[in-house]
């Protein structure tokens, strides 16, 4: 059944040379339509080089992505159309924007191709998912919590058929942890591809059917989760094992 | 989309940090554009007052302004980018870039603060445009037009992809400069010539040429990757710092602060070779003094800004406010008097008086004195356009301004010595008193 799912995304031969002493190199990669995948691996091992590529961010020297035929850099707006990113950093917000405005901005940007009226009434029902009520707040003046709440509405407004995520968990309370899950597995079921980028194995082995390992810049493993799990117990005894024989 | 999205790319720009940020805004904008309105109509009927030749060219008065629209436009950017750092401007860049956005609009919001101040520069310098064409008897259109594609070509000047580091920026600027103005000398002295009946044309295509900064910028738009931290170039120091350098130190690793010194150095060592290559005997002590003085303030704004705005780790934990305080004057003296040892060299080949020499020293040191006072009020950050342009105009203008109401140019230099320096003590009185007070009204809402 797995198997037979469309090929949407593919990553082929990348190369990106983010100094002279790191380079990230991923010889091919897929994303099924309606998958969820987590790109795991130790602090500085190019987890978000990677995220920040799949979303068009840095433009490889050598390889591609192409999502869904169309190569990520040459069809640029509409690859981007089609891909929504929740970033793990504040720094991607408009600190002094509300978040009414910076909603307002965004539904103004893809009103182009989707109804306003549509988008509002999506970012009303986002908020209310992820128990978000502080929209009259400046968004430097939210809690880093509500921050990740804005982008993760931020990233699923326009309803894309990719969700990038950086680190998903980071800063929301136990309830958003679960609300955020659940809205992520509707729209798995509904067809979005979901790719994470975490340091939690316990969070990925449970929410992805894939695992990508990255090491120093190269991928160590590719395997699906269930496969993992049963040849060695858990993602966290794998990836110490597969640390350990690396190193 | 359009005002939404300009909306936003302007208030990050020019109102960060605000509470109120559309309302700081428009107050910030209604300012600017006031400012130059009235100190452009100023200036633009002191012009009238001056003794413009009747007889000048009209080819020449294009000419003229074309240069001063390219000279103002680039000096003013230089110094922005100089003390700007990339970092924040690509946080707004990369926001831009996870939209779904066409390459025309993303290149478009990139440049528009830019095109914002150099509108302001724009609008101050058409009041002197029109004064100064009105005096000689032409109409003010073409001298307009010529000063604005001046002011517009600097910046695609700027943009040109071989001009990546600051100092390189700096010096073809200064070159480009430079050859402008030989040319200029040389057809004012062959101008029947017939080689030289072609110099004004080439000078105007020199200038516009530089226009295709734009064309470059816009193809590599979107085939850049995001800045990368590990592009950062750090300053590599010894691990073993003593205490009392760790502010020297702190300066020498922010990539701001060492390239705005650099370029203050530069641009000092340019102005005084000119100078010197040019007519020394011309120059005039109050200029001297006023170049100098601005160059140190506009580099001394910039040192507050290294120090967080609002929580002062520096100051509680590590040391006490004195001690910051010592730290940032000492730097702050130590760097005016290197920025302006080039004019000072050149003003003691001209009066080699020491009374003299200490005016200009002094002077220069105050305009870092008064820079740092600016800074310490407005604490320009890394990435804050408005308030680093703001503090960059306030510093200059109050080191334009002071000497002027106490007529220091005018007095003798014991007077001269004693303004400068009583307007030092009462900046660093001033300095002491905000930075008190902030850490005393920390964690209060």
């Amino acid at each position: 059944m797995r198997q037979r799912r469309e090929i949407v995304m593919t990553v082929d031969e990348l190369r990106i040379r983010r100094s002279n002493t790191f380079q990230l190199h991923v010889p091919f990669l897929r994303f099924m339509a309606g998958g969820s995948v987590c790109i795991v691996g130790a602090n500085g091992s190019g987890k978000t080089t990677l995220v920040e590529t799949l979303v068009g961010l840095i433009i490889p020297r050598e390889g591609s992505v192409r999502v869904s035929g169309l190569n990520a850099h040459d069809e640029e707006v509409s690859v981007k159309r089609a891909v929504g990113y929740i970033p793990d950093d504040d720094a991607w917000l408009i600190a002094e924007l509300t978040a009414a405005e910076f909603f307002d901005l965004l539904v103004s940007v893809h009103a182009q191709h989707t109804s306003k009226r549509l988008l509002e009434k999506r970012v009303k029902e986002l908020a209310n998912e992820l128990l978000f009520e502080s929209f009259h707040s400046q968004l430097g003046s939210l809690s880093h919590g509500n921050k990740k709440k804005v982008q993760i509405i931020a990233g699923l407004l326009h309803e894309p058929n990719f969700v990038v995520v950086d680190e998903l968990r980071n800063g929301l309370d136990p309830i958003a942890i679960a609300r955020a899950e659940a809205l992520l597995r509707r729209k798995q079921i509904g067809g979005t591809s979901i790719i994470a980028a975490t340091h939690d194995l316990w969070w990925a082995e449970r929410f992805a059917e894939e695992i990508i390992m990255i090491r120093r810049g190269h991928v160590i493993l590719n395997d699906y989760t269930r496969e993992i799990v049963a040849k060695s117990g858990s993602l966290e005894a794998r990836f110490m094992e597969v640390y350990d024989n690396v190193a | 989309m359009l005002p939404s999205l300009a909306r936003m790319v302007l208030i990050a720009a020019f109102a960060r940090g605000a509470h109120r940020p559309a309302k700081q805004l428009a107050l910030r904008s209604l300012l600017g554009l006031g400012a130059a309105v009235v100190f452009g109509s100023m200036f633009g009927s002191a012009i009238t007052r001056m003794h413009i030749p009747n007889d000048l060219a009209l080819a020449l008065l294009i000419v003229i302004m074309m240069l001063a629209g390219f000279f103002s436009s680039g000096l003013v950017l230089l110094t922005m980018i100089a003390m700007k750092h990339d970092v924040r401007s690509d946080e707004l860049i990369c926001i831009l870039r996870t939209l779904p956005l066409c390459k025309n609009l993303r290149w478009f919001l990139g440049h528009l603060p830019t095109v914002v101040v150099i509108t302001y520069l724009g609008v101050f310098g058409t009041f002197l445009v029109v004064a100064a064409s009105r005096t000689v008897g032409y109409w003010p259109g073409l001298a307009v037009i010529a000063f604005w594609l001046g002011l517009y070509s600097a910046y695609g000047f700027l943009l040109l992809p071989v001009l990546n580091r600051v100092l390189v920026r700096v010096a073809a600027f200064f070159g480009m400069i430079f050859l402008l103005m030989k040319a200029l000398d040389w057809w004012l002295q062959n101008s029947t010539h017939v080689v030289g009946q072609h110099v004004p044309v080439a000078i105007c295509c020199a200038v516009l040429l530089a226009n295709l900064g734009y064309w470059f910028d816009w193809c590599s738009t979107g085939t850049k990757s995001k800045s990368m931290a590990s592009s950062v170039v750090y300053l590599k120091i010894s691990k073993t710092i003593p205490q009392q350098l760790w502010f020297s130190a702190r300066l020498a690793r922010n990539e701001r602060t060492r390239n705005s010194l650099l370029t203050a150095v530069l641009l000092s060592s340019l102005f005084a070779a000119g100078f010197w290559v040019r007519s020394s005997s011309q120059v005039s002590q109050s200029l001297v003094m006023l170049l100098g003085s601005i160059l140190s303030a506009t580099f001394a704004c910039d040192v507050r800004g290294v120090v967080t705005r609002y929580k002062p780790a520096e100051q509680s934990i590590l040391w006490s406010i004195n001690a910051l305080l010592k730290q940032e004057g000492l730097i702050t003296l130590l760097a005016s008097a290197v920025i302006g040892l080039p004019l000072t060299i050149l003003w003691l080949a001209n009066d080699p008086s020491f009374f003299s020499i200490v005016a200009v020293i002094s002077s220069h040191l105050a305009g870092g004195v008064i820079g740092l006072l600016v800074g310490t009020v407005l604490v320009p950050a890394a990435g804050e356009m408005g308030t680093q342009f703001l503090s960059g105009v306030t510093a200059s203008g109050l080191v334009v301004a002071y000497p002027r109401v106490m007529s220091l140019h005018e007095a003798g230099p014991a007077l001269q010595i004693a303004g400068w320096l009583s307007v030092s003590v009462t900046a660093l009185v001033l300095i002491y008193g905000i930075e008190k007070t902030r850490r005393k009204r920390y964690g209060y809402a």
